[in-house]
């Protein structure tokens, strides 16, 4: 995939409407597993045996435990399904919210863990939109701050986790080149 | 519930500094941020969309930068794990960055019998001072395992949700 990042545009009103609102709980296309959890250690370079040595995370945990920084991966979407075709993956509710701007970048999350996710678990994601700002001027450029709120849970209900995410959804400003945000 | 403040305890005093990691970030390791974390936004991935957005070149992603301090908390405190990441992006980790981790605590609590250690993990890169910043707290699971404690850490997480909303 190259090039751009379909965005919905949008009002301010548009936006507003949504607050309140949660998307449709999303399921995880497939149970966490020990492969991912390896590749990912191997790009943050985190040597925990909890995640290198099965009977060391059996004997701490009860079960091989998930790095808690994965929480977001394993709700990442497909980028394409026999039945949807192509998708634009859109990750999460923020960047469905029509709004003007063409681009986004994530500023803040703020996330609590209720329990360890382990191999095996199909998790699901519930997001609900909290907060849109006035406009702001950034460094980056003109948009608006999005907060939501995703809920993570076990196949069986068990919360997981719970985040507060502020996204900065903007035009950027012409010659800007100041990095913030990931 | 039991809660007693041990920032006096001798294990975890607030101002105590961890370790010093440095990692980096070429750009290969950025393209493998993306594939890694199914997260194609093109800022990770694609240089020129990442140019339109304002920034130099494609930078690592949130999921990155978690892992990456929830990395730097499990190898300074090898027993422990995180219930509360609080993540603040001054700037951007950038392909191309050499970065720097350092962590202070702040604080530690007891509740319900589960020792907590709230500490601060800064990232510097060779471009930016205080690029990331989180606020960590940790459960410092000592020689309990997972199966004594169970709910117990569920409970204590809300306990101490509760305790953040009023302070």
């Amino acid at each position: 995939m190259t090039g751009g990042f379909d965005l919905p545009i949008g009002t301010i009103d548009d936006a507003r409407a949504m607050i309140g609102r949660s998307a449709p709980t999303r399921f995880a296309p497939g149970p966490v597993n020990l492969a991912m959890i390896r590749h990912y250690c191997g790009l943050v370079q985190d040597p925990n045996p909890e995640y290198w040595d099965e009977q060391f995370s059996v004997a701490r945990w009860g079960g091989q435990i998930s790095p808690p920084a994965m929480t977001m991966i394993w709700l990442q979407p497909l980028q394409w399904t026999p039945e949807g075709g192509e998708t634009n993956g859109t990750p999460s509710l923020a960047p469905n919210v029509p709004l003007p701007g063409n681009t986004l970048i994530n500023v803040s999350t703020d996330t609590y863990f209720f329990r360890p996710v382990f191999t095996g678990m199909h998790l699901n994601i519930t997001e609900t939109l909290i907060d849109i700002s006035e406009p702001k001027t950034t460094r980056l450029g003109e948009g608006h701050f999005l907060t939501t709120e995703p809920v993570y849970r076990t196949e069986d209900g068990d919360e997981v986790a719970r985040s507060r995410n502020i996204l900065f959804r903007y035009e950027p400003a012409r010659g800007a080149a100041s990095e913030v945000g990931a | 519930m039991i809660m007693k403040s041990l920032a006096n305890a001798t294990k975890y005093s607030p101002g105590d500094a961890g370790p010093l990691l440095k990692t980096e970030t070429p750009l290969r390791r950025v393209i493998l941020n993306a594939a890694v974390t199914w997260d194609y936004f093109p800022g990770h991935h694609d240089v020129e969309y990442a140019k339109s957005q304002g920034q130099s070149t494609i930078f690592v992603n949130t999921m990155f930068i978690q892992g990456l301090s929830d990395r730097y908390l499990t190898e300074w405190f090898p027993s422990s794990f995180i219930v509360r990441r609080t993540l603040k992006m001054k700037g951007s980790i950038l392909a191309g960055d050499e970065v720097t981790v350092r962590g202070t605590v702040l604080d530690s609590q007891v509740i319900d019998g589960l020792t907590f250690v709230s500490t601060r993990v800064a990232m510097d890169t060779d471009k930016q001072t205080d690029c990331v910043e989180t606020l960590n707290t940790s459960w410092m699971r000592g020689p309990h395992s997972y199966a004594e404690v169970g709910d117990r850490l569920a409970r204590a997480v809300t306990t101490l949700i509760e305790l953040n909303q009023r302070a």
